[in-house]
């Protein structure tokens, strides 16, 4: 009986934490903040999104590119330079490194093999959520629809989500917006 | 006529004197070509091409510098190139320089592809060198040689088109490392279209300091030889000249500047100006010392103003005939040698009288030992012709037709590299890069498709494969540079694996295009495809061989590439050297046809002139041989058909038939019902001046035979060996068939 509750236990603070990562992902009432095409509006593989989400904050990357491993290949790199191995934050950092590459492969992946596509662009979101008792990284999918140079995401799938540390996030979320923004995130 | 020989004499002088200062100011500044632009035939379908693969892919006319260094793998040698691309890449006018110590490859990184130096700075042990350079098998015949003892620089030159001389200044400092950097058993071999260029103007201005003077001094001597007096030489010698003057300042004047066929005009000239002086002069001598000398000379000149005339008409005519050619270098060269004939005729028939009319009537200069040799053979000449008429043709004409038999033999082809002397030293260097390191010359082939969308897809790429792939099974071809080895590198870098092959599917094809879209490398990557990949380019090298075999191999590319690639796609092949090639394919029957219009023209001139079919007909015997022979001799020689060779026969044909036509009208006048007899006057008559005027123009024309071009050297020597062969032809077969085709009568004169 009491195995039964503490699993009974389990499922419900499962469910709890999945409906708290829902709320932190819900985009229907984002308030967007600023935003800049990476790494220029003349080269733009994608862009960064500040963002308000209820009390949470989010540094949304949504990437829209035809090469997509080498643009995920590069956040790596980056990653790999931010987050050295005896950095506090290092296992987050290889956490989300992995989760890139997972990502970008199920992407990669779900678009045709041997017929050529009008559009070959693959779109990946990433964000970093600080949210008042979480910080999470997600990252996944997604659809958009252009008009000029505005990109409404109209569906999108979360392919990894996990809970980082609040300092992983944080600085992560800073530095993000530095590189966007062009400014110095470690002074901030 | 009789004005111009009385008051006229110093008006007329002073006139002649101030035209000529006038244009040979003009001819003093003329230019050298610097780009052989005139050298290719104008083609607007073919040149439409180039413009738009020049347009896209940039200049196709690249150096490269070979350098053979006894340690060339190991830290001293790399040492050495680095320097030399540091010193070669500060040349004013050089954009890029690529070679083993700045090439970079691609290989597996985080995200992918990434470029890397190919080698690592300080350079590593050489094991390591040969290995990467093993793993990278493109860069084999381009950087570096098949047995790593020789590497290749490549050097890009920007394209400046309004500044003539910023080539020349590359060459030139090219050259001048190589003088100072060969040595301790390094040794540096430059190549390229723009050294080819670069030396082929060098050595037409070379050719211009040293020809012109021979010309003159040879000229000069056999005059003397054969009119010992002071005016007999200078005489001739003005009317060559003002002609000279006159024709290259109205060259110069059309906005022209000399080339390498060009070049030969002012020695070409001097020679064909000479006909007249020679002609007035020698009979003038051989007149009969009666009447003042203002009645003499008007005599002399209404005795070979027809003559000379038609003679000059017939070699203007016949040069004039090089004016259907495609090639511009061949035309101007034949307007205006037919407008320096013609000019000669008008100066000659004018100047020499007017320069005689201050002297008296020599003693007779045919007593000399020259005259009384010549008349001996001349007299031999016509006791065999009159003696044997059938036995002469026949033997004539069983050598004509073993001429003919080897005509076939005779091969078309165009060796800008081999044009040159051997000690020469493009010539040196391009053959020495031939054989050690890839090959010297390179045809292009531009690929696209005719609905203009890019060239991404899977299919794509496997037309491109087959047709590099059948490309490469030439044995002439020594290498293919295309898209095909990027993506090779940039599959093997993504895959992380170590075979070089191309993207398996249709997303990873399209994606490797994304790559390309993205790299910062564009403009190393413009030089294969065009920025949105619609065009295609496949550089194919190919060893140094001339147009004989490299005009059928760009054919037989071409065809094979539109087979892989089909009705969906254009393939057309294109380069400097390819225009080279295109050009020799059309040469002969561009000459052939010159020279139909040549026989032509000049067989209307002669029956014009003599209104006679018989006299025609006999005509055209002995000037039709020799040329046939001169082609039979090229063919057992092994000597090709190319620009100047293949000239000879349109330009030839009109000089030498002025023997002809002298001998026919001398022959008329001397005919009184007994052909023999005609036929013994004439010879020992006109046969002195004919005999004079072809030592002159053979000699003349040999002076050529010292240029730098081996084409101009031929055309020099075979025009002389034909005018030789002519007069022979003129002194045995034109009498013998005038002697079989008589029919006696009482007179025709």
């Amino acid at each position: 009986m009491k195995a039964l509750r503490i699993a009974a236990l389990l499922l419900l603070s499962i469910a709890a934490a999945a409906r708290a990562d829902d709320a932190l992902l819900d985009i229907r009432n984002d308030a967007l903040v600023k935003r800049a095409f990476v790494p220029s509006p003349a080269q733009k593989v994608g862009e960064v999104r500040i963002v308000e989400r209820g009390d949470a904050k989010v540094v949304q990357t949504l990437l829209y590119t035809k090469i997509l491993a080498r643009v995920v290949g590069e956040i790596r790199n980056k990653e790999a330079i931010n987050w050295p191995p005896d950095a506090p934050g290092h296992a987050d950092a290889q956490r989300y490194r992995e989760a890139l590459v997972q990502v970008q492969t199920q992407i990669w992946d779900r678009m045709p093999r041997g017929e050529s596509v009008q559009d070959r662009r693959q779109k990946m979101w990433i964000e970093f959520v600080l949210g008042p008792q979480r910080a999470l990284v997600a990252i996944g999918a997604f659809e958009m629809e252009e008009t000029g140079s505005e990109v409404k995401v109209v569906k999108r799938e979360a392919l990894d989500v996990f809970e980082a540390s609040r300092d992983y996030v944080e600085r992560n979320m800073r530095l993000i917006e530095a590189d966007a923004f062009r400014a110095d995130g470690e002074t901030k | 006529m009789h004005w111009l020989l009385t008051r006229g004499r110093f008006p007329f002088l002073a006139l002649l004197l101030a035209a000529t200062a006038f244009l040979a100011l003009h001819a003093a500044q003329l230019g050298v070509e610097t780009n052989n632009e005139s050298l290719s035939a104008s083609n607007p379908e073919r040149d439409a091409i180039y413009d738009r693969f020049r347009a896209t892919f940039g200049s196709d006319e690249d150096l490269l510098l070979a350098v053979v260094h006894p340690l060339l793998l190991e830290t001293a040698g790399l040492r050495f190139i680095a320097d030399l691309h540091g010193r070669i890449a500060r040349i004013d006018g050089v954009r890029g320089v690529y070679d083993l110590t700045n090439a970079q490859q691609l290989v597996s990184g985080d995200g992918g592809a990434e470029l890397a130096p190919l080698l690592p700075n300080p350079p590593s042990d050489s094991a390591m060198l040969r290995a990467t350079l093993d793993r990278n098998p493109d860069l084999t015949g381009l950087f570096v040689s098949r047995d790593r003892r020789s590497a290749g620089v490549l050097i890009e030159i920007e394209d400046r088109p309004s500044d003539r001389h910023y080539r020349a200044a590359i060459i030139d400092a090219l050259r001048a490392l190589v003088a100072t950097e060969s040595r301790d058993g390094i040794a540096l071999h430059l190549t390229g279209i723009a050294v080819q260029k670069h030396d082929v103007s060098a050595f037409i201005e070379r050719d211009q300091r040293w020809l012109v003077p021979l010309a003159v001094v040879v000229l000069g001597f056999v005059l003397a030889a054969f009119f010992r007096s002071v005016l007999g030489v200078l005489l001739p010698l003005a009317v060559t000249g003002v002609t000279v003057a006159w024709t290259l300042g109205a060259y110069q004047l059309a906005g022209l500047e000399l080339n390498a066929i060009t070049s030969l005009l002012p020695p070409v000239l001097m020679v064909l100006s000479l006909a007249v002086s020679v002609h007035v002069i020698q009979v003038w001598i051989d007149s009969a010392a009666t009447g003042d000398r203002v009645t003499r000379l008007l005599h002399v000149v209404r005795d070979v103003r027809f003559a000379c005339f038609f003679c000059s008409l017939t070699t203007a005519l016949g040069l004039a005939s090089l004016l259907t050619s495609n090639m511009p270098a061949v035309r101007y060269f034949g307007a205006f040698a037919a407008l320096g004939v013609l000019v000669s005729f008008a100066v000659g028939i004018t100047l020499v009288p007017v320069g005689l009319s201050f002297l008296e009537v020599p003693a007779s200069a045919q007593r000399s030992a020259q005259h009384r040799g010549m008349r001996r053979v001349l007299a031999w000449s016509a006791r065999i012709a009159t003696q044997a008429p059938l036995r002469v043709p026949a033997l004539f004409a069983a050598i004509t037709a073993l001429s003919i038999a080897a005509l076939p033999r005779l091969a078309n082809n165009t060796d800008l590299v081999r044009f040159l002397k051997s000690d020469a030293p493009l010539h040196r260097d391009t053959l020495f890069i031939d054989q050690h390191l890839t090959g010297a010359s390179a045809l292009d082939f531009v690929v696209s498709r005719r609905d203009d969308a890019a060239l991404t897809s899977k299919d794509d790429i496997a037309r491109l494969a087959n047709f590099e792939r059948s490309i490469l099974a030439h044995e002439e071809v020594t290498g293919a540079t295309s898209i095909l080895a990027v993506l090779r590198q940039l599959q093997r870098a993504e895959s992380g694996g170590e075979a070089l092959v191309l993207p398996p599917d249709e997303r990873s094809t399209a994606y490797a295009f994304d790559l390309l879209e993205a790299t910062p490398e564009q403009p190393l990557l413009r030089k294969v495809i065009a920025g949105d990949f619609t065009t295609a380019r496949v550089n194919v090298r190919i060893h140094s061989v001339g147009t004989a075999i490299a005009a059928p191999l760009a054919e037989t590319i071409l065809a094979e590439g539109r087979t892989h690639f089909g009705d969906a796609y254009r393939v057309e092949a294109t380069g400097s050297f390819y225009r080279v090639a295109h050009d020799s394919n059309q040469l002969v029957a561009s000459q052939l046809r010159s020279f139909g219009l040549a026989l032509a023209m000049v067989v209307a001139v002669i029956g014009a002139l003599f209104r006679s079919i018989r006299l025609t007909a006999i005509a055209m015997v002995p000037n039709v041989m020799p040329i046939l022979w001169t082609g039979g001799l090229m063919a057992v020689l092994g000597i090709d058909l190319s620009t100047g060779t293949a000239m000879i026969a349109s330009a030839v044909i009109g000089i030498v038939v002025d023997d002809t036509i002298h001998y026919l009208t001398d022959y008329r006048r001397n005919y009184r019902g007994d052909a023999r007899d005609a036929v013994r006057r004439t010879t020992n008559g006109v046969g002195v001046p004919l005999l004079i005027n072809n030592v002159a123009l053979v000699l003349g024309f040999w002076v050529g035979c010292f240029g730098s071009f081996k084409p101009t050297i031929y055309f020099s020597l075979l025009t002389g060996l034909t005018m030789i062969t002519a007069l022979v032809c003129d002194l045995f077969v034109t009498p013998a068939l005038l002697v079989l085709s008589d029919r006696p009568r009482a007179s025709v004169a």
